[in-house]
């Protein structure tokens, strides 16, 4: 026995889901609405994609490199945050704003932090949120070839109305990946049978934001207003990607249920009472921020542990 | 291959002699422990799922990382039963049952004083 074995501790078998393969079903589950939002909004749309993913990854490479860290853009997370950055973006921004947000996002929000796993916001989001509080003007202009008006969401804020079956599909105005209704769904599907992505924060979420709308919207119950607000604007590219994303929500069980009820609420308040039409993206960033708070105080009672001496151990 | 045992001691030498306890050898054909270099971990929360104690592995064996007692303590550690099923699906993987075990074996040898 001259040569050396490497030797680890038990379990010596493991599965086969790995961090990058986590990440290469997001990106296929991501591509049906970025496909659409391609079609809708034509090759301009397919440019910004690229240009985000692409600064995304290179950004990652060179801070990486040039802090002497292992480069991990193999993990295929910059590519996740560059393509929902992209699908946040309207299709007629200057080129340079997908870059700049790529770059924000990965060094600002995520590696600044310690990288993957440490961030406390959403890159993507955090990205997006940067560009739209200092380039308004260039965020809220839907106005293309194709679609001349404000999008669903603003016109249904103005109390005009809105076409549900066109939002359905996706043939409105809005950011490139938000649109269609369909593909989203189609896409989040396939993380639901993956098991990648779990039911409670979507669908906690997306009730909550329902009966918020519901009490307070002025219209009552009418179920054409709720589906025009569940199908409008970012909602639905929210709730199923970027609320889920694994790093900035919570980790307990309890704690998802609490987070995706705050999300909806907020959203709530945002999209009724405040002066933009939009709201998902603020209200998700805002969760991401109450996630450690949330933890603490959600930590599951391990099997055994009676309910009264959990008590006793935090007094003690 | 993936119906075998999950806690499972190495033999470092081939004339390690096997007795009737013994109840599975596993060979594994390729080199697994550098197939196997843990990376981040990104808080997918599959350890939670599956940890039969309803403990958080994750933060655990982040407490057990920082040498901070009082969190894994208080957070339970104690409860955990070394499974290895934290470890088994960890799409990043940390070592976590290894992490846990070694502060665990700490606090016991701690507690027979």
């Amino acid at each position: 026995m001259s040569d050396m074995k490497r030797v680890s501790s038990n379990p010596h078998v493991r599965a086969n889901t790995t961090t990058s393969n986590i990440m290469m079903w997001v990106v296929i589950a991501l591509l049906p609405a970025a496909g659409f939002g391609i079609y809708n909004f034509g090759p301009d749309a397919l440019i910004i994609l690229l240009l985000s993913v692409a600064s995304c990854v290179l950004s990652e490479f060179i801070y990486e490199k040039a802090m002497h860290k292992r480069v991990t853009i193999g993990d295929l997370s910059a590519v996740v945050t560059g393509l929902l950055l992209g699908m946040n973006l309207p299709s007629t921004v200057p080129f340079w704003v997908p870059v700049l947000g790529g770059v924000f996002a990965i060094i600002l929000v995520k590696q600044l932090f310690g990288g993957l796993g440490q961030n406390f916001m959403n890159p993507a989001l955090g990205g997006r949120l940067f560009l739209v509080i200092s380039f308004p003007a260039l965020m809220t202009n839907f106005v293309t070839d194709t679609y001349t008006g404000a999008t669903p969401l603003a016109n249904l804020k103005a109390g005009a109305d809105v076409n549900i079956m066109d939002m359905l599909i996706g043939r409105t105005g809005g950011t490139i990946g938000e649109t269609s209704m369909l593909c989203i769904a189609l896409g989040a599907m396939i993380l639901f049978a993956l098991g990648i992505i779990d039911y409670v924060i979507p669908f906690t979420y997306i009730i909550t934001f329902a009966i918020f709308v519901g009490l307070f919207g002025g219209y009552g119950f009418n179920w054409a207003y709720i589906s025009a607000h569940l199908a409008g604007g970012g909602l639905m590219l929210g709730a199923f990607f970027m609320a889920t994303d694994y790093v900035t929500c919570p980790i307990t069980p309890k704690g998802r249920y609490i987070y995706g009820f705050i999300l909806g609420i907020l959203t709530g308040v945002f999209r009724i009472f405040g002066s933009n039409a939009e709201g998902v993206s603020y209200a998700i960033v805002i969760g991401n921020l109450l996630v450690p708070l949330i933890e603490k105080f959600t930590i599951p009672r391990a099997f055994g542990i009676k309910k009264t001496a959990k008590k006793e151990a935090k007094k003690a | 291959m993936r119906d075998v045992s999950l806690i499972t001691l190495i033999l470092f030498d081939l004339d390690v002699p096997t007795t009737k306890t013994a109840s599975a050898l596993t060979c594994l054909t390729k080199d697994e422990v550098s197939a196997l270099e843990p990376s981040a971990c990104i808080n997918c929360a599959r350890c939670v799922e599956v940890c039969p104690e309803r403990l958080i592995p994750k933060n655990l064996a982040d407490a057990v990382e920082h040498n901070n007692e009082k969190a894994f303590l208080d957070m339970y550690g104690m409860e955990c039963c070394e499974c290895g099923c934290c470890s088994y699906i960890c799409p990043a993987r940390r070592q976590l049952t290894q992490l846990i075990k070694g502060m665990r074996k700490i606090q016991l040898a701690n507690r027979k004083k």
